[in-house]
């Protein structure tokens, strides 16, 4: 056990954890938006759209991420060589991290959609035809009624894949983003302390994750009073 | 325009049957792993002593926390600098058994929630032990609560098992990997790897079903 090469390195993981927490940030952000607004389509019976992306939502929940991060490598991001200043311009540093980010949002929000949809479709139809004798408008009955007992019951699943998107971003190392995972590599491939190594990431990523559960919580609680 | 040739495939569906093989082995063996695993975990998980259940519960927290590429790597690249040294398919099967284990744990144990409080007291009143009670009397019924999350725990568990391919184990998604880089022919790999996983998880929730239709209890669906 010779942990001195954790110090040494110190600084490269942790820029690769800015990495992690970066694309993790990202997802989150944009497969909320896009999970919502794919839940609700599947929720409306707006017919021919809702099936579409049924269909998408069912495929997408039966293949592996890493299946996606790579098809999503190989076939999308090779028009976008000759844009590598357009990435940067809003952010994002190589094509990289957009093909991982591209992949796990249109996961993610897969999973959302699912979460979201259940969520809806668990609040009784007797409420809103009694908020609809109550002369609620539609506004109204989505404001007061609908949401505040939706998003209670879907708080939980919601945090879970959270948690399970920031794992995942380990997976973007396969396209060798150097992120948390692939910055471990990188420094145990050229040292022999690969058991110190990987313990220490281990911790980092539980760490990471407890804490993403205490804010959870935190705003959670802060929601409910 | 981009026109599909799926002969690509039939040049070397040797290749791809024995990935499709070594995909469905690595599944069965990891969730017979993590089944017994998770049954283990669970026990301790209930266990009336406090400091058991702290510290198992910390222990399936920290595993739940942690990607499970991390896992794999901590056994197939960490273990041999402490002079442990195992094949690259066990080290799959044992990681991907571990880290599913932590999930069918918490599966089991919101099964036994369900599992009315007096039974487990009754099983005492008639003097069976705390394992046995836990065996013949709360676990099976706990099973037949949870059916449904254990199919998709199961699911998650074929879909993650993608992931032993980084060390180098040829299951389906090595040889689809393998593929799109030797001959790019991406759209033929990626339909055929949708067919593949998409079977997969579609017949161990067709199982679900078929298991939830025979085994669920009557009663736990009047209560709900």
């Amino acid at each position: 056990m010779n942990f001195s090469i954790i110090t040494h390195n110190f600084y490269f993981l942790m820029q690769g954890l800015g990495i992690t927490l970066k694309v993790a940030f990202i997802s989150i952000m944009l497969s909320m938006l896009f999970g919502t607004i794919l839940g609700v389509i599947r929720f409306s019976k707006i017919f021919i759209l809702s099936r579409i992306v049924g269909l998408f939502i069912d495929i997408t929940r039966s293949i592996p991420l890493i299946l996606y991060i790579i098809f999503i490598h190989f076939s999308i991001s090779p028009y976008l060589y000759g844009h590598a200043d357009f990435l940067r311009y809003i952010g994002i540093d190589c094509l990289e991290m957009y093909s991982a980010i591209v992949a796990i949002v249109a996961f993610t929000s897969a999973y959302i959609a699912e979460i979201i949809r259940s969520g809806l479709q668990s609040i009784e139809k007797e409420q809103i035809m009694a908020a609809k004798a109550l002369s609620l408008n539609s506004y109204q009955i989505i404001k007061y009624i609908v949401l505040p007992q939706a998003i209670t019951r879907m708080k939980p699943a919601l945090c879970a894949q959270i948690i399970t998107l920031v794992k995942d971003t380990s997976l973007a190392s396969a396209i060798g983003l150097i992120e948390l995972t692939r910055a471990t590599e990188i420094v145990y491939e050229t040292s022999l302390h690969e058991f110190e190594l990987l313990l220490f990431v281990a911790l980092v990523y539980i760490t990471l994750n407890f804490l993403i559960q205490r804010i959870l919580h935190m705003q959670e609680k802060m929601l409910n009073t | 325009m981009y026109n599909l040739d799926f002969s690509i495939l039939l040049t070397d569906y040797k290749i791809i049957l024995d990935g499709i093989y070594t995909t469905i082995f690595v599944s069965i063996v990891a969730s017979v792993l993590a089944f017994s695993l998770g049954t283990f975990f669970v026990y301790f998980r209930i266990s009336p002593n406090l400091l058991v259940k702290k510290f198992t519960n910390f222990i399936v927290n920290c595993i739940r926390n942690v990607p499970l590429l991390i896992i794999i790597y901590l056994f197939y690249k960490g273990f041999p600098s402490l002079g442990i040294i195992l094949p690259a398919i066990t080290c799959g099967i044992l990681a991907l058994g571990i880290y599913t284990a932590a999930y069918i744990s918490d599966a089991l144990l919101s099964g036994i929630n369900a599992v009315p409080q007096e039974h487990s007291q009754a099983s005492n009143a008639l003097g069976l032990t705390r394992l046995q009670s836990f065996l013949y009397v709360v676990y099976p019924q706990a099973l037949r609560h949870c059916i449904y999350i254990l199919g998709s725990t199961f699911m998650n568990l074929i879909k993650n098992s993608s992931l032993v391919s980084f060390i180098a184990v040829t299951d389906i998604f090595y040889v689809v990997y393998k593929g799109i880089a030797d001959s790019y022919r991406i759209y033929e790999y990626f339909i055929l790897a949708i067919v593949v996983y998409c079977s997969l998880t579609g017949f161990v929730l067709l199982m679900t079903n078929i298991l939830q239709k025979i085994y669920k209890i009557p009663s736990a669906e009047a209560r709900a």
